[in-house]
């Protein structure tokens, strides 16, 4: 008898790919660049605190009209009333920003005590209203303000503590 | 002379009897047609090379971001600016001329099949940053035009952190500051 074969093979070739695997992301990051501008406070008279920041605090501890005066302060007498007076320095960086100069304003954050008066740059400052230092402001570099608190002979023995409040604006 | 019908009668038979195994292997092969009414048997065939492969997913990153653990993430860091709040997960270094931001990003690979060691992962911004702005990963500067090497030594299975920095010029005018960050890995 004839035999019939069937041979039925599978070749299977299996090729190993030699090429390395490969796999990718993406990371998207959205957010939008605004301008800012940072006033500091970097020096005044008195012992400092928080100088080179925004928010500083000077002690002139006890002064009186016939002591001396406080640290980095001068004092003169009048007849009716005594002025110590230092200097203020303030600085305004800007970043991403085309302004040129900036607008200085300062204002006390209470009302003074009776009979004392706080200046600065010789303009005198309330509680009520901004008084404008400057409006030529140049960004980058400390601005020295003069200080006087002018105490009359008439006004009570009692703390004079304040608050300067500076607002810088880009021109 | 009577031999030759019987000879002739053993041809026929035989051939009948190559055909019939004949029709039999065919069934049996191919299974087709089959009328049995005990069994129906089928075989499939399949054929089939598992190759190796590996998947990069991003699973964290600072900002507000969405799409983590996949392969496409985005996170939004809203405004930013020298002096203003720091977008969430993200830090801010001020200096003299510019501000910084650096976040961690937490990146994955995972392979199978694959008798890979360790893999290479590079990374490249779709478009170049606006002037002032410098895109870094892992203090490796990222552009559009070349591809940066983050590592060559990437652990599978391991979220590894990377450092995104982002650097602002003060003098960079304000805008959009959106880009994105292509991630690739190759197998080593």
């Amino acid at each position: 008898m004839k035999k019939v074969i069937f041979a039925v093979a599978f070749v299977v070739l299996v090729t190993n790919a030699a090429s390395a695997a490969t796999s990718s992301g993406t990371l998207t990051v959205t957010g939008t660049v605004t301008s800012a501008i940072n006033l500091t406070i970097e020096s005044a008279g008195g012992t400092t605190s928080g100088t080179g920041t925004a928010a500083a605090t000077s002690a002139l501890g006890s002064i009186s009209r016939f002591s001396a005066a406080p640290t980095g302060f001068t004092l003169a007498r009048g007849a009716s009333d005594w002025t110590i007076s230092a200097s203020a320095g303030v600085k305004v960086d800007k970043a991403n920003l085309t302004s040129t100069d900036y607008t200085l304003t300062a204002q006390l954050g209470s009302a003074p005590a009776s009979g004392v008066v706080w200046k600065l740059n010789g303009s005198t400052l309330s509680d009520s209203a901004a008084t404008t230092l400057s409006s030529t402001g140049t960004y980058g570099s400390t601005g020295s303000y003069s200080w006087d608190i002018v105490i009359a002979n008439s006004a009570a023995a009692a703390a004079i503590n304040n608050t300067i409040n500076f607002t810088a604006t880009s021109n | 002379m009577r031999a030759r019908p019987a000879l002739a009668g053993l041809a026929r038979g035989r051939m009948a009897m190559k055909n019939s195994i004949v029709t039999a292997a065919i069934l049996l092969i191919f299974g087709a047609g089959t009328v049995s009414a005990e069994t129906v048997t089928r075989r499939l065939g399949v054929i089939a090379n598992a190759s190796g492969s590996i998947e990069l997913t991003i699973q964290s990153i600072g900002g507000t971001p969405s799409g983590l653990g996949t392969a496409t993430v985005t996170t939004a860091m809203g405004t930013i600016s020298k002096t203003g709040p720091v977008p969430t997960g993200f830090t801010r270094q001020i200096q003299a001329t510019k501000f910084i931001l650096t976040t961690p990003v937490g990146i994955r690979v995972t392979k199978s099949n694959l008798t890979s060691a360790n893999y290479t992962l590079t990374a490249a911004l779709t478009a170049n940053p606006a002037s002032g702005v410098l895109w870094l990963l892992n203090n490796l500067l990222l552009s559009a035009n070349t591809t940066s090497t983050i590592t060559t030594t990437g652990t599978y299975g391991v979220t590894q952190s990377h450092t995104l920095r982002v650097d602002i010029n003060d003098s960079t005018v304000p805008q959009s500051l959106n880009r994105t960050v292509t991630l690739s890995v190759v197998s080593n």
